[in-house]
């Protein structure tokens, strides 16, 4: 009988790893979101106006910058953007934006790790 | 006692599965990684570099009548320094005072002739220096820069645009050649520095470009209302038509074929010998 209680509590203690464990494969198929505002630094108007049409990058795995993406999306009109479907996991994110004048504002990038299935990042970019 | 012994395994796989469970509600992490600005490469240009006049150009472009993106275009043949051009993007300085002769207007079409509609684009419809001299200081548009700001990949250049002057009160109808305020508006102008090259040769030289933009708009320095050219000492066998205008509180017309907005785009060449 003692044989059997150990094997209910190794099962149980294997069902939970199985089941519970945070590290999933990082990418766009959970229900984590990243969302936010970008804008850059302005030097005519002193200001941190909003960045229509910048590019966000994303990358999977990682939370350094290698050069190499997985997804870009666009800033809406009033730079307001939104990832979805996101796994926990780590990822790499920076944005970019090019003016009229075709001057070129930019960002280092953040770090970030989603740790659960339903994580939401608000997450601003201001470029310069 | 059988009944203790069941529970205790059960009473740890519980709490190991809490623990295991706990670790999934940590909070999300972020960094926000450190990192130089993308910029471009050092842009100096001290006294030591020469204004290349004929490498450079002054060009305009505005809709035509303000109905679509199809732009009218033109250019300025006299232009230079009021003392010498100087930037310095490590310390963030800057020396810009030029000058434009407005009556200098050039679009290649017989409206650049005095009196012609193209003059009125910017107020100057009979101002001719070279053949009528007017009003010299009207007919010239002045920018005088002393603040430099780094904006992403390029700068931005702070300071003044003087561009035409108000009519002294009386001098319309009494036809005095008095000189009214000038027309003073603070202005930023994209700085886009093209880069440098050393080209051996005779004789050997650094050339390097920078490419200036600007808005401005008319309204802010012309009277919208004047349809008449004020010339405060005609000289009617010059031009025919030239006409005082009673009510202007600007020199020049205003012309409406022409959208208010216009866009100044100057190209500069500089050289250095080696």
């Amino acid at each position: 009988m003692k044989l059997i209680n150990i094997l209910f509590v190794f099962s149980l203690v294997g069902l939970a790893i199985a089941t519970n464990s945070c590290r999933k494969e990082d990418g766009p198929f959970g229900r984590g979101d990243i969302y936010g505002t970008v804008t850059f630094e302005n030097g005519a108007t002193g200001r941190e106006d909003e960045a229509a049409m910048a590019i966000i990058k994303i990358a999977y795995g990682t939370k350094v910058p290698s050069g190499e993406f997985n997804q870009m999306y666009l800033s809406f009109s009033d730079g307001t953007y939104s990832i979805k479907g996101l796994a926990p996991g780590d990822y790499y994110l920076t944005a970019e934006y090019t003016d009229k004048f075709n001057y070129k504002y930019t960002h280092p990038g953040f770090g970030i790790t989603l740790r659960s299935k339903k994580s939401s990042v608000n997450l601003n970019f201001v470029l310069k | 006692m059988r009944r203790k012994i069941l529970s205790l395994p059960v009473f740890i796989a519980a709490i190991i599965l809490l623990v295991i469970g706990s670790q999934c509600k940590k909070s999300d992490s972020i960094i926000e990684l450190e990192g130089g600005v993308d910029v471009q490469s050092r842009v100096i240009f001290d006294a030591s570099w020469t204004f290349d006049k004929p490498h450079s150009n002054v060009n305009w472009e505005s809709p035509y009548f303000d109905y679509s993106q199809t732009m009218l275009t033109g250019r300025f043949s006299m232009y230079g320094f009021s003392s010498k051009f100087e930037i310095n993007d490590s310390n963030l300085t800057v020396n810009l005072n030029t000058w434009v002769k407005l009556s200098s207007f050039l679009t290649g079409e017989t409206r650049d002739n005095p009196g012609d509609c193209g003059r009125s684009y910017l107020g100057v419809t009979y101002l001719d220096s070279a053949k009528t001299i007017v009003d010299p200081r009207s007919d010239t548009a002045w920018i005088k820069c002393n603040e430099l700001i780094r904006s992403g990949t390029g700068f931005i250049l702070k300071g003044t645009f003087t561009f035409n002057r108000y009519l002294p009160a009386n001098s319309p109808s009494t036809g005095s050649a008095g000189d009214g305020l000038p027309i003073t508006k603070p202005i930023s102008i994209y700085c886009t520095y093209n880069g440098m090259k050393d080209f051996v040769g005779t004789p050997s030289r650094y050339r390097a470009g920078l490419t200036f933009r600007f808005t401005f708009k008319r309204s802010d320095f012309i009277d919208i209302n004047s349809t008449r050219q004020y010339v405060p000492v005609p000289k009617v066998a010059d031009i025919a038509g030239n006409i005082i205008a009673a009510s202007n509180k600007t020199y020049g017309v205003y012309s409406r074929s022409l959208a208010d907005e216009v866009t100044v785009i100057t190209n500069l060449q500089l050289y250095k010998l080696h």
